[in-house]
């Protein structure tokens, strides 16, 4: 067959570099190589603290499924809340073709992400609600509580029909959230033992926590270098197609995840169930985290250089001032989230969220023009 | 039909790629060009893939996109309920959300068998008279829903059994295809009348929609050749709409583009026809849901508002769809895909499965104006009675079907977790599905069939990598 070879190559080229408009200069090439292998280094060193979160919250468990009480369910949920800052910071990673929620090039396995921090959910997909109370998987007791069971459940015919993953946990540790001023109060007698169905929600919650492990555990391993992992992929790519990469994920963060999923949505619809950790009431801090971890992969963390050390200073200046007031504006988020969903339109709590969600939107265009300037292409994706 | 060489010309001079000299014809190009939307194509390739914007969307546009996505995803629930803006659920539906069918914006999937509960298969009911018009079954309508609100009996369930139909190669290969028979079991209003046609249909993918919608008619009338005039046995035709009973008061006609039989004239229309007819909610294009006589107790249910979507959502909600990406493509250097690439076009696919349109203007700019690669002419076609349903759908006759899409098919089974093709999802592979097709589209089957194995394997390669 004749073909156009000219616009072959093109099209080619559009597939396997997809982030580089082209070469940079030599001087620049060396700040961008800098940056990219410090980018490598932080999400390594960031996924590592996400794993050594889960581990704790594993040991609290077992705790709490070995003697249940008021004091061990307590526990349980503050190693979430601890284990669920640590991931935040890592979601900056997300988006730009890594092992997260992307497919490995090597092995053609598809990223984790869709089992780890799925939302909303289908809470009567899970366990009883409200008016419902022999609803879910846990209570169906023809279905066993397997491994295998929750992998091929977790969104299989629809994306809220979660069985895995953070929330599903913090759906199972709080119980829904029916108040207005305050987290689920789900009782720890659920996990009493000697009731067929609580036993099947102490196998379930036990399960989760030991998926979830694995499969964040298998992200910080694919940044942490040897043979076959994604980390010696993205080190080898030319230097520019690994920033357009790097970028993507901050940018996408920014406008679509945060400013508009997590913060827009719940703002515009008015409905509680569309704040993310709406059982626990985190998610002030699900949004915190997420610009930490904006802060960490573009200014690097003190001992690692960021993404900003590769882009023309006036951008980094503007990106760095924007960080700074999403910042302060993240940390001025006064929980709990729902009574600012539901507050009115000229609540300040709401305002200084609006507020919030553009200067995401604003620090998301910067990161494109830094791109634009650079010579990489930085894609702001979403959906998903 | 028409060759489509006028509008390939007018494709080059918009996008300019390269100077025309410089190109070999045009059809070797446009069946390897990885961007499979221009600019609207997404470099997603993951699980997502179905699930990008179009690239470059404005803050507006973006939060547009954004609320979209959660209308898509949302569960409705039962009216009433606190929750008042998602309420009003059914009282009939086959699923709670548009992504209970349209997982991550992609395909749906058939029953395994008889025992197997639907959830993204829906089911058309229609008696057909002797003028070749349809009229609604008199219990039950134009629809059967599997499903109820709590205290309601569901209309039916859906009793898919498949049967084995063998197929031969030249070569005495042999392969096994299977047909649905379909009936409808627990039927809650007495049975169904005797001549009622049950059609299945699965739920096809969103993606590239607002691209689809910004062909020109006039592009696609272009391509149509009701009577064969050209004699080369493809007689496409344009499925005109009433325009009365399609919202569109300025025209006798309105062209359809959307669903298996051209149905929808537009993404708004058929989002607002599944809304009502998948998951029992009203929208003011569809402000009444369908109840027979024999439904007065189904009719006094509460409803979640009048109507039950509208405003800011239903718009987000439209917009989403319509800004839905399509993949790029892979392997389009691959020495197999691009044997595969011409044994398509010899083999005559390229007639129906028109690989490149041209959008018009549009508001998104990615969109506006590119050279897109859906393989589909959006045209109805005979495809035989092997695939008739037995049902005429408005002006298309039970062995008619416009041809679907091929584009993201190479990733549809990422996206889903399996790859069911034809409009009732019989077909499991790519063979199958080709397999299937007669009528107009016998010669290019009976040219697949012919060749050698390999050059078979060639062409689904081709396929893979839309």
């Amino acid at each position: 067959m004749r073909v156009a070879r000219l616009a072959l190559s093109l099209a080619a080229c559009a597939v396997t570099c997809s982030y580089a408009a082209a070469a940079t200069p030599g001087r620049a090439n060396e700040a961008v190589a800098s940056a990219v292998r410090g980018h490598a280094q932080l999400a390594q060193r960031a996924y590592r603290d996400a794993v050594a979160g889960l581990h704790e919250l594993e040991a609290e468990v077992q705790e709490f499924l070995a003697e249940p009480s008021r004091t061990s369910l307590e526990a349980a949920r503050a190693a979430w809340i601890q284990c669920r800052d640590a991931y935040g910071r890592t979601e900056a990673f997300r988006f730009s073709g890594g092992p997260i929620d992307d497919i490995h090039p090597l092995t053609g396995v598809q990223g984790p992400e869709g089992r780890i921090n799925a939302w909303p959910i289908d809470e009567a997909y899970l366990d009883y609600v409200a008016g419902e109370p022999k609803s879910g998987l846990i209570s169906d007791r023809k279905v066993p509580i397997a491994e295998s069971t929750l992998v091929s459940r977790n969104a299989s015919a629809d994306e809220t029909q979660v069985t895995l993953g953070y929330h599903a946990i913090e759906f199972l540790l709080w119980g829904q959230d029916r108040s207005r001023d305050g987290p689920g109060n789900r009782p720890y007698s659920d996990y009493l033992r000697g009731d067929p169905v609580r036993d099947r929600r102490r196998e379930c919650l036990r399960l989760q926590v030991q998926l979830l492990l694995r499969d964040v555990t298998y992200v910080a391993d694919q940044w942490t270098p040897a043979a076959g992992r994604y980390v010696n992929v993205f080190l080898g790519l030319p230097s520019a197609e690994a920033l357009g990469r790097a970028l993507s994920g901050p940018a996408t963060l920014a406008a679509f995840e945060l400013a508009s999923e997590r913060i827009g949505i719940p703002l515009s619809t008015g409905m509680q169930e569309h704040e993310q950790s709406c059982f626990s009431d985190n998610t002030h801090r699900d949004i915190a985290s997420g610009v930490e971890s904006l802060a960490l992969v573009l200014e690097g963390d003190g001992s690692t250089t960021g993404l900003l050390s590769a882009l023309n200073d006036a951008y980094a200046t503007e990106i760095r001032d924007r960080l700074a007031r999403a910042l302060q504006l993240a940390y001025t988020i006064a929980p709990p989230f729902d009574a600012i969903i539901t507050s009115s339109e000229d609540d300040p709590r709401r305002r200084a969220l609006q507020a919030l969600s553009g200067e995401l939107l604003g620090l998301a265009g910067a990161i494109q023009r830094a791109g634009e300037a650079a010579r990489v292409k930085v894609v702001v994706g979403g959906g998903g | 039909m028409r060759r489509a060489v006028a509008v390939l010309a007018v494709t080059w001079a918009i996008v300019g790629v390269a100077s025309a000299a410089r190109l070999e014809p045009a059809t070797d190009f446009e069946l390897l060009d990885a961007r499979s939307a221009g600019e609207a194509t997404s470099q997603v390739q993951s699980r997502d893939a179905f699930t990008q914007h179009v690239p470059g969307l404005t803050t507006e546009q973006l939060s547009a996109f954004a609320l979209g996505d959660h209308v898509f995803r949302t569960p409705w629930i039962e009216a009433p309920a606190s929750v008042a803006a998602f309420d009003g659920l059914g009282p009939f539906f086959s699923n709670r959300s548009c992504s209970g069918c349209h997982l991550r914006d992609g395909r749906g999937h058939p029953p395994d068998g008889p025992d197997d509960a639907t959830r993204s298969l829906v089911a058309k009911l229609g008696v057909p008279d002797s003028s070749g018009r349809t009229r609604p079954d008199a219990r039950y309508g134009h629809h059967l829903s599997e499903r109820a609100v709590r205290g309601l009996a569901p209309e039916g369930r859906l009793v898919v059994q498949w049967e084995d139909v063998e197929y031969v190669y030249p070569s005495g290969e042999r392969i096994a295809l299977r047909r649905p028979r379909i009936e409808v079991a627990a039927a809650a209003y007495g049975p169904l009348e005797a001549g009622v046609k049950i059609s299945a249909r699965i739920a096809p993918a969103v993606i590239g929609s607002g691209l689809l919608e910004a062909v020109p008619d006039s592009a696609l009338v272009a391509l149509a050749d009701p009577t064969d005039a050209d004699a080369d046995g493809i007689s496409g035709r344009v499925h005109w709409l009433d325009a009365r009973e399609h919202g569109a008061a300025s025209q006798q006609r309105v062209l359809g583009r959307f669903g298996w039989k051209a149905t929808q004239r537009s993404v708004a229309a058929q989002v607002s026809t599944a809304l009502a007819d998948d998951i029992g909610i009203t929208t003011p294009a569809r402000p009444e849901l369908e109840f027979t006589s024999a439904q007065r107790d189904a009719r006094r249910r509460p409803h979640g508002g009048e109507p039950e979507l509208e405003g800011a959502n239903l718009a987000a909600l439209i917009d989403y769809c319509r800004m839905l990406a399509v993949p790029a493509r892979r392997d389009v250097d691959d020495p197999a895909v691009r044997r595969g690439a011409e044994r398509f076009r010899d083999a005559g696919c390229t007639s129906c499965h028109v690989a490149t349109l041209t959008t018009g203007d549009m508001p998104v700019t990615a969109m506006s104006r590119q050279m897109i690669h859906p393989y589909s002419d959006l045209l109805l076609h005979d495809m035989g009675p092997g695939l008739s349903d037995g049902l005429p759908e408005g002006d298309a006759q039970p062995s008619e079907w416009r041809t679907p899409p091929l584009w993201g098919l190479g990733r549809a089974s990422v996206v889903s977790g399996y790859l069911f093709l034809l409009h009732d999802g019989r077909a499991r592979s790519f063979e199958e599905a080709i397999l299937w097709h007669d009528g107009e589209a016998r010669p290019s089957r009976e040219a697949f069939r012919a060749l050698p194995a390999e050059s078979r394997g060639d062409l689904i390669r081709f396929l893979e990598s839309l």
